[in-house]
């Protein structure tokens, strides 16, 4: 019996009003109001971040995100480079990965993803039924 | 029976109490020039105790209590009374002050505007602050710059200067020896005496400065000047800092704002004339 293959991870980014951001230089200081922790992030994660607010995607869909604001080229090099980013940002707590069987609840409601690292809360007027 | 002696430095009104006499004494000969606490309230109680109740007789030493303590803190020599108040009186600020956000740093002013300076022992810093001091500056503070949290004005903390080893013949050199506390020897830092600023810089404790400029001053490092991005300045500052993550989100803005408006410079000197002159020249570029 042949298993369906595994779908890429979902990622989704926190509420964009738990975090304040300040670009400083080519670092950004984000503040996370949830965990009071102060991150100084390199590019491309905040772009990362920006490209995920209010909007779930995959790496895919980042790296096409990404590509419409910034002159890159796609490759698998480039899929594996993002990929390695949303680990970063998942390890700091500011995105976290979501299987699709935890992204099929659609609706108007607040909903919570279990993770590893703890609960995060999710305030999104819809998601998308993968 | 014990002794106690009250006084304010900037916003901060103290209070130290201690079994002993000797102490106070100095301190009150110390905090001469200095105000009383506003409305006689001390925001800061530091308690410079016997060790153990026999002790106060018998090989006397003292722990430094307050309403904030370090548990294992050595209890340290009797002659040292004055640096335990003085360390008790760190401490009591460093733990509980939230009104501002403290920087590990001494500052100066000119014309309203003011230079931070950070670093950690050894820097310099405590000397430069003290020698400049001396001249066109206004001493604002030795040990904590104090940022406000909504106006990002430096508030004075124009406490003892504490002088470290060779800094102490430099400023003995420069000052009456009235503004000077007692030499004490042997302590974890080596020799230290305490520097009473300059009257002008208690006389105008309330008045407070903008910053122009964060120095990260470079004692023995090769001379030269070196320009340090916000984002590392900000990084240097949190660490600096002993009440950055107490304060949380006012903190994040009040650190950021300073690091995109001022710019930041490390220097490294070899001798205080020369930190001095690096200063002076630096100040002039950024029109001061």
């Amino acid at each position: 019996m042949a298993t369906p293959p595994m779908p890429p991870p979902t990622w989704v980014a926190a509420a964009p009003d738990r975090l304040v951001s300040q670009q400083l230089d080519v670092l950004s200081a984000v503040f996370d109001r949830a965990s009071g922790q102060t991150h100084l992030l390199a590019e491309p994660l905040p772009q990362i971040l920006a490209v995920l607010n209010n909007a779930p995607g995959t790496s895919l869909d980042v790296a096409n995100r990404l590509s419409i604001s910034f002159d890159i080229e796609e490759s698998d090099s480039l899929a594996q480079r993002i990929s390695e980013c949303l680990d970063e940002l998942a390890a700091l707590g500011l995105v976290v990965r979501v299987i699709s069987s935890q992204m099929a609840t659609s609706g108007d409601s607040e909903i919570t993803v279990k993770q590893e690292s703890g609960v995060l809360s999710l305030k999104q007027s819809k998601t998308e039924t993968l | 029976m014990t002794h106690s002696v009250s006084f304010r430095v900037g916003p901060v009104g103290f209070r130290i109490v201690s079994d002993w006499r000797e102490p106070v004494r100095q301190l009150q000969q110390l905090y001469g020039a200095y105000p009383a606490p506003i409305a006689g309230v001390a925001t800061a109680t530091a308690r410079i105790e016997a060790a153990r109740p026999w002790r106060r007789w018998l090989r006397p030493a003292v722990h430094i209590r307050g309403d904030y303590i370090i548990p294992d803190a050595l209890p340290l020599p009797l002659s040292q009374g004055l640096l335990s108040a003085e360390m008790a009186m760190n401490l009591q600020v460093a733990l509980g002050w939230r009104q501002h956000l403290l920087l590990h740093a001494s500052a100066v002013e000119q014309g309203g505007r003011a230079i931070i300076m950070v670093g950690a022992s050894g820097s310099g810093k405590s000397t430069l602050a003290a020698m400049l001091g001396e001249g066109d500056w206004r001493l604002l503070g030795d040990e904590f710059a104090m940022l406000g949290l909504d106006d990002g004005l430096l508030a004075p903390f124009p406490r003892l200067v504490s002088l470290k080893n060779e800094s102490i013949a430099e400023m003995a050199a420069r000052v009456s020896v009235d503004r000077l506390g007692p030499l004490i020897i042997g302590t974890p830092k080596g020799s230290i005496r305490h520097l009473v600023p300059r009257a002008d810089a208690i006389a105008r404790m309330d008045e407070p400065a903008r910053p122009a400029l964060l120095l990260f001053p470079g004692f023995g490092e090769q001379a030269g000047l070196r320009a340090v991005a916000p984002s590392e300045a900000f990084m240097r500052l949190t660490d600096s800092s002993t009440n950055y993550v107490a304060l949380g989100e006012p903190a994040f803005v009040a650190l950021t704002r300073l690091v995109r408006d001022v710019p930041a410079v490390a220097i490294g000197y070899a001798s205080g004339a020369q930190g001095v002159a690096a200063v002076e020249a630096l100040w002039a570029e950024v029109g001061g």
